[in-house]
């Protein structure tokens, strides 16, 4: 790690000059005072978004250890992590209309893939690793795809879990972007056993 | 912050589903202008809307966070209609560069 990025590949412009440990020390501060400059960095909420969810993962991991199960798959961590660095990113700037003469409408890439992700909080036990969009998105004609790597939860049917996250992510596409999506693809990483209460 | 400015931050957060206003602008920008910020006395704070002024009549940068419940394009169309009616109003023209950072989540 000695090409300047952070640990998780971070570049401090990422954070808007913040860095990833200031971000993580807000959180445990309960975010607050307010800190405007984090708190208007899209770069930062983006961050702390997937810092919360880090912490969410956490006491299942903890759990995990005390019941001395295999320790999960190191590179389904570090997509996570991954995951941080990517949602800290705004990216690439997605048309959400036709631009003209007087106005050019956006979304970040970033912000889409955290719409993404927000999709496993409607299945309890679904964590949501590595997310991509393929394609150029920045061509509003253009056709895209979204590669989505996630862990579910033993005992349910893989492949109807599959089939619903992945209409909950068509629908939140659908109602927040002007993407063609022509397919979204789902991996599963890992199956977890859940520590009861754990999610 | 000047008027102007402060004027068209209060029109794009009184838009429905606008839940925030990020700082606009390129990351040197920001950076310089939170840095900016944390000298400057709390009742001049700086945009987080970038006003330039041009012959034809301005350029207006705004970075948006919209909530989950309505759709980030019909927010974003929204937002223009109502800064462009500003302008309007004065018999001005604007050029709105707008981008949506952030959709809150549903957690």
């Amino acid at each position: 790690m000695n090409d300047g990025r952070l640990p998780i590949g971070l570049d401090p412009g990422d954070l808007d000059g913040h860095t990833i440990e200031e971000l993580t020390d807000y959180l445990d501060a309960g975010r607050t005072p307010t800190d405007l400059s984090i708190e208007e960095s899209p770069g930062c909420v983006l961050a702390l978004d997937a810092l919360e969810r880090l912490r969410a993962l956490t006491p299942e991991l903890i759990a995990r250890d005390e019941a001395a199960e295999p320790e999960p798959d190191a590179g389904w961590i570090q997509s996570i992590l991954s995951g941080i660095a990517m949602d800290a990113r705004s990216g690439r700037r997605i048309p959400l209309a036709a631009p003209d003469e007087w106005s050019d409408l956006a979304i970040t890439e970033g912000a889409v893939r955290g719409l993404i992700r927000a999709a496993e909080n409607v299945f309890p036990g679904i964590l949501i690793g590595r997310c991509r969009l393929h394609g150029d998105v920045t061509d509003q004609d253009a056709v895209i795809g979204v590669e989505v790597e996630v862990s579910v939860p033993f005992g349910e049917p893989i492949a109807q879990l599959a089939e619903r996250l992945r209409e909950e992510i068509a629908q939140r596409l659908s109602a927040h972007t002007r993407l063609a999506v022509e397919a979204i693809d789902i991996t599963v990483h890992d199956i977890t056993h859940w520590a009861e209460g754990a999610r | 912050m000047s008027g102007l400015a402060a004027t068209i931050e209060a029109t794009a957060l009184e838009t429905p589903g606008v839940v925030g206003l990020y700082r606009a602008g390129s990351t040197v920008v920001k950076i310089i202008s939170a840095a900016t910020d944390r000298l400057a006395p709390e009742e001049d704070t700086v945009s987080r809307v970038v006003v330039t002024e041009t012959d034809e009549g301005a350029e207006v940068e705004l970075a948006i966070a919209v909530g989950s419940s309505l759709g980030a394009v019909e927010i974003a169309q929204a937002v223009r209609d109502r800064v462009r009616e500003l302008f309007a109003a004065d018999g001005r023209s604007v050029f709105i560069r707008l981008t949506v950072v952030h959709v809150t989540g549903d957690r």
